[in-house]
C-alpha cells in the first residue's frame, strides 16, 4: 500500500512497509481502521477517517522537539508533504530492498508537485508515539531526579555527624511549639549534623576552581593541627611568667594543654602561673609555693573560655599543702 | 524555611510529594496541601497561622458580600478587602517602616520582630484581593467551599515572588486535576533549575554588586561591575524562584502562568516592561489602567500603575521614580508610536528599549540623588579611588565563568540559539541523546546546589 515514514528526530521507522513482499493492503477507504487496513470494521480500536485522495496522496510529519523548557512538553510538528505512490502499481518494483532510495527520491519529489495534505491518521499515529517516547524518558529522568534526591536526604539524616547537642533545644512540649523554638531547633540540628563536612569542603573548591582562578587550595586537616588564628575554644590560660619567653598560645586545641592532679578537686577561679623552676609554682595571690612535678600532681582543667578582650582564663586549684 | 533549604529541598519536599500520592482524589491532595503550607508558614513562627486563617476567613466573607446583587454591598465589600489586604501588606511586609527612622516611625506600636512577620506576605495580599476583585467583576463564581480557598490562598509554591495566581486560573484545578509521572517529572525538573539560578549563580552577582557598590572606596571598573551584579542578582534570584514556584505548582498538578519572560527589546517598551513580574504588572494594570478611548485617563492610570508597581517593589524614591520613569515611555509609546511602530527599525526600538529600561531598572538601586549622581560620576571615571580594587578582581577572577554565562544565559538571542541547537542536536543523534544530555545537566545542577546550600551552612 503505502510507505509511510515516520521519522522521529531523524530516526527513520517504517510502520507499513511493502517491500517485504506481503501482499499490500488496499488504499485507505474512509471509515477504515489503520490498525487493520483491509477491515471496515468502523467498530476498530482506532478507526479514523481518511482523506483518501484518488491519485493516493499521502503526508507524513517530521517531529522536531524544543529542547529549552522540556517541561513545557514542546514538542513542534513540521509537515512535509510526501506523496506517497499507488499500492498496487508500486508493489512489484519495490519489493527489491536495493530500490529503497530511488523510492525515497520519488516520494520526495512526488511530494514537491502534489498539493499539501494532511492526514489526521498519521498526525494521530505520530502524536501517540511521540507521546510514548516522551513518557519513557520523563519517567527515566524522574527516578534518577527522585532516587538522587531521596538518597541525598537519607544521608543527611541517618548519617549525623551527631556533634552537636541538640537535646537542649529539641524538648516536645505545647511552649516549645507555640515559641517555635522546637522547629528553629530542628533545623539547627539538622544543618550541624549534616555529614561529610571535608567532602563537601573538597567539593567547594572543585566547584571554585571550575567557576574561575581561585585561591583556594585542598587542604587536609586533622584534629590534632591547631587551627590558625582565635579558635573560640573553652581553654585559656597564661602558662607563662617568664617575660622573656614569649607567653604560650591559648588558642590551641584542648589536647594540648591539659594538666592533671590527683586529688582531682577543682574550683574554677585560679589563676595558673608557670612556675619559674621545674619544681616550684607560686599561687599568684598568696605566694604560697606549690610544688608539682609531672608525674605526680597533674590537673585536668576545663579552663573558662578565652574572651575577646584576655586570652587569660581564672582557674581555681585546691591543692594539698605542699609545705 | 524557604525554597533554598536543605531542609525543605532534602526532607520536606519529597515526604509532602510522596504524602500527596497516595490518593488521587483532589481533595486529598488540597488537604495535604493545606497542612503542609500550615508547617511550612508556622516553622519557627507558628503564631503567623493564626493571622493568615483570620484573613482568609475575611476574604471568604468579603466574596461573599462581593457577589451580593446589591451594587452597594458589593462595591463596600471589595473595597473593604482592599483595604485590609492592603494594611496587611503595609504593616507586615513592610514593618520596616515602622521602626526608628522609618516613614512611618510615630507609628511605632506597630514595629515588631521579624517572627511575627509572615513569609511571603506580600503575594499572599495580592491572591486575597484577586479572589474578591474578580467575584466582584464577575469573572469568576463566588467560593462556597471555605477549603478550596484556604487552599488558594495557603498554598506554600507562590509566596516569594509569585507569579500572581488569579483564582480563575486555578478553580478548575483545585476541584479536579492530574498528577502523574510527566507532571512530577516536569515540576521537579523545573524546581531543580530554579535552585541552581537562585543558589549557584545569583550569589556571585550579588557578591560583585556588594563588592562594587561600595560609596566609599568606588572604582570605576567596581561601578559598572556593580551595577551589572544588582541587575544580575535580582533577575536570576527572581527567574530562580520563580521556577521554584512553577515548579512546586507542576508537582501538585497546578499550572501557573509564566512570570517572566526573555526581554525582546525589538518589541518595544510595553512587552519587555511586562517581560519582569509579569502577572503581577499585568493584575495591577487590569484593575487600575484605563481600558477605554479616553487618551488622558489612559494615561493618568498607566502612571499612577507605574507608581504602585514601584512602591510594591519598595517604598523608597528610586524603586517608585524608576517605575514611573518606564511608566512613562510606556504610555508614551501607546499612545504616540503604536500606529507608527511598525515602519520604526527594530534596531532603533531595541536601542531605545534597552536604554531606557537599563536606567530605569538602575535607578531601583539607589535611596539617594547623591549615591546616583556619585554612581555616575564614578562610571565616568570622576571621583573614584582609581580605576578597579583588588576585591572587585578578585570576585570577578575567581567567578568569570559564572559571571559570563550568567550574561549571556539572560539573553533571548542566546536562549533562542540553544533551543535551536537543541532541536538539531535531537535531528541529528536522535531524541534519547538530547533527553539523556538533559537528565545529566539537570544532576550537574542538584550536585552544585547541595555543596553551594551545604557550604553556606556550615
Amino acid at each position: 500500500m503505502n510507505d509511510l515514514n515516520f521519522r522521529f528526530s531523524g530516526k527513520a521507522e517504517k510502520i507499513f512497509d511493502k517491500n517485504d513482499g506481503v501482499n499490500s493492503p488496499e488504499p485507505l477507504t474512509e471509515g477504515a481502521s489503520l490498525l487493520n487496513p483491509e477491515s471496515d470494521d468502523a467498530n476498530e480500536a482506532v478507526s479514523l477517517e481518511v482523506n483518501n485522495k484518488t491519485d493516493g496522496d499521502f503526508e507524513s510529519e517530521v517531529l522536531q522537539t524544543e529542547q529549552a523548557d522540556v517541561s513545557d512538553n514542546a514538542f513542534e510538528e513540521t509537515a512535509e508533504t510526501e506523496s506517497l505512490p499507488e499500492a498496487e502499481g508500486e508493489s512489484a518494483e519495490n519489493s527489491d530492498n536495493g530500490n529503497t532510495d530511488e523510492n525515497t527520491a520519488a516520494i520526495i519529489a512526488d511530494a514537491n508537485r502534489q498539493e499539501e495534505v494532511v492526514n489526521p491518521a498519521d498526525t494521530l499515529l505520530e502524536g501517540l508515539a511521540d507521546t510514548t517516547q516522551k513518557e519513557k524518558f520523563d519517567f527515566i529522568n524522574l527516578c534518577v531526579m527522585a532516587i538522587l534526591v531521596l538518597l541525598i536526604g537519607m544521608t543527611f539524616i541517618f548519617m549525623k555527624q551527631a556533634s552537636y547537642d541538640d537535646s537542649q533545644n529539641q524538648k516536645l512540649s505545647f511552649e516549645t511549639i507555640k515559641t517555635g523554638e522546637y522547629t528553629t531547633g530542628l533545623s539547627e540540628s539538622y544543618t550541624k549534623n549534616m555529614p561529610m563536612p571535608k567532602i563537601m569542603a573538597q567539593a567547594d573548591v572543585l566547584l571554585r576552581k571550575l567557576f574561575g582562578k581561585t585561591k583556594l587550595e585542598f587542604v587536609k586537616f586533622t584534629s590534632t593541627e591547631p587551627p590558625d588564628g582565635p579558635v573560640d575554644n573553652d581553654i585559656g590560660g597564661d602558662l607563662s611568667m617568664n617575660d622573656d619567653e614569649p607567653a604560650e598560645s591559648t588558642s590551641a586545641v584542648t589536647t594540648t594543654t591539659e594538666i592533671t592532679t590527683t586529688t582531682g578537686k577543682i574550683k574554677q577561679d585560679f589563676i595558673v602561673t608557670v612556675p619559674e623552676d621545674d619544681n616550684t609554682q607560686s599561687e599568684l595571690f598568696t605566694g604560697r609555693p606549690i610544688k608539682t612535678t609531672t608525674s605526680k600532681t597533674t590537673t585536668t582543667l576545663k579552663l573558662p573560655k578565652a574572651t575577646d578582650e584576655t586570652t587569660t582564663g581564672k582557674v581555681n586549684l585546691i591543692l594539698p599543702e605542699t609545705n | 524555611m524557604i525554597y533554598t533549604d536543605l531542609l525543605f529541598v532534602f526532607a520536606f519536599l519529597p515526604v509532602t510529594i510522596i504524602l500527596s500520592l497516595f490518593d488521587r482524589s483532589a481533595e486529598y491532595k488540597n488537604l495535604i496541601l493545606v497542612v503542609s503550607s500550615v508547617v511550612f508558614f508556622s516553622w519557627g513562627r507558628p503564631i503567623i497561622v493564626v493571622l493568615l486563617f483570620a484573613t482568609v476567613l475575611m476574604d471568604f466573607l468579603f466574596g461573599l458580600g462581593a457577589s451580593n446583587k446589591n451594587k452597594l454591598i458589593r462595591g463596600v465589600s471589595l473595597a473593604l478587602d482592599i483595604m485590609m489586604n492592603v494594611g496587611v501588606f503595609v504593616v507586615f511586609a513592610r514593618n520596616y517602616l515602622f521602626a526608628d527612622g522609618g516613614a512611618f516611625e510615630r507609628f511605632g506600636f506597630l514595629s515588631f520582630s521579624e517572627k511575627l512577620i509572615p513569609i511571603g506576605i506580600g503575594y499572599y495580599t495580592i491572591r486575597g484581593i484577586s479572589y474578591v476583585s474578580e467575584v466582584f467583576r464577575g469573572r469568576t463564581e463566588v467560593e462556597k467551599n471555605p477549603f478550596c480557598l484556604i487552599t488558594y490562598m495557603l498554598s506554600f509554591h507562590l509566596m516569594f515572588v509569585g507569579p500572581v495566581v488569579r483564582y480563575s486560573d486555578v478553580t478548575g484545578e483545585i476541584r479536579w486535576r492530574k498528577v502523574g509521572a510527566s507532571e512530577i517529572n516536569s515540576g521537579l525538573t523545573r524546581f531543580i533549575k530554579g535552585l541552581g539560578k537562585a543558589v549557584v549563580l545569583a550569589p556571585v552577582f550579588e557578591k560583585l554588586m556588594d563588592s562594587g557598590l561600595d560609596f566609599e572606596n568606588m572604582t570605576t571598573l567596581g561601578a559598572v561591575a556593580g551595577m551589572v551584579g544588582f541587575l544580575g542578582y535580582y533577575y536570576w534570584s527572581f527567574a530562580g524562584f520563580t521556577d521554584m514556584a512553577i515548579g512546586l505548582g507542576r508537582m501538585n498538578g497546578f499550572h501557573y502562568r509564566e512570570n517572566l519572560k526573555p526581554f525582546r527589546v525589538t518589541e518595544g517598551i510595553g512587552n519587555t516592561a511586562y517581560a519582569f513580574n509579569g502577572t503581577l504588572t499585568g493584575f495591577l494594570a487590569d484593575g487600575i489602567v484605563h481600558k477605554g478611548d479616553k487618551k488622558w485617563l489612559y494615561a493618568i492610570t498607566g502612571l499612577l500603575c507605574s507608581a504602585i508597581v514601584g512602591l510594591w517593589y519598595g517604598f523608597s524614591k528610586g524603586t517608585v521614580c524608576g517605575a514611573i520613569f518606564i511608566g512613562v515611555f510606556v504610555v508614551a509609546e501607546k499612545l504616540l508610536l503604536e500606529k507608527r511602530f511598525e515602519k520604526i527599525p527594530k534596531a532603533v526600538i531595541g536601542i531605545y528599549t534597552t536604554a531606557i529600561m537599563l536606567v530605569g531598572a538602575c535607578a531601583f538601586y539607589f535611596d539617594s540623588l547623591w549615591k546616583l549622581k556619585k554612581w555616575v560620576f564614578a562610571c565616568l571615571g570622576k571621583g573614584t579611588a582609581g580605576f578597579s580594587d583588588d576585591s572587585v578582581m578578585e570576585i570577578i577572577k575567581g567567578n568569570y565563568v559564572l559571571i559570563i554565562f550568567g550574561i549571556l544565559a539572560a539573553l533571548p538571542i542566546v536562549t533562542d540559539g540553544v533551543k535551536k541547537l537543541c532541536a538539531v542536536v535531537s535531528e541529528k543523534f536522535g531524541y534519547s541523546v538530547l533527553r539523556v544530555s538533559q537528565t545529566v545537566c539537570t544532576t550537574i545542577i542538584l550536585c552544585m546546589y547541595t555543596v553551594e546550600a551545604y557550604n553556606l551552612v556550615k
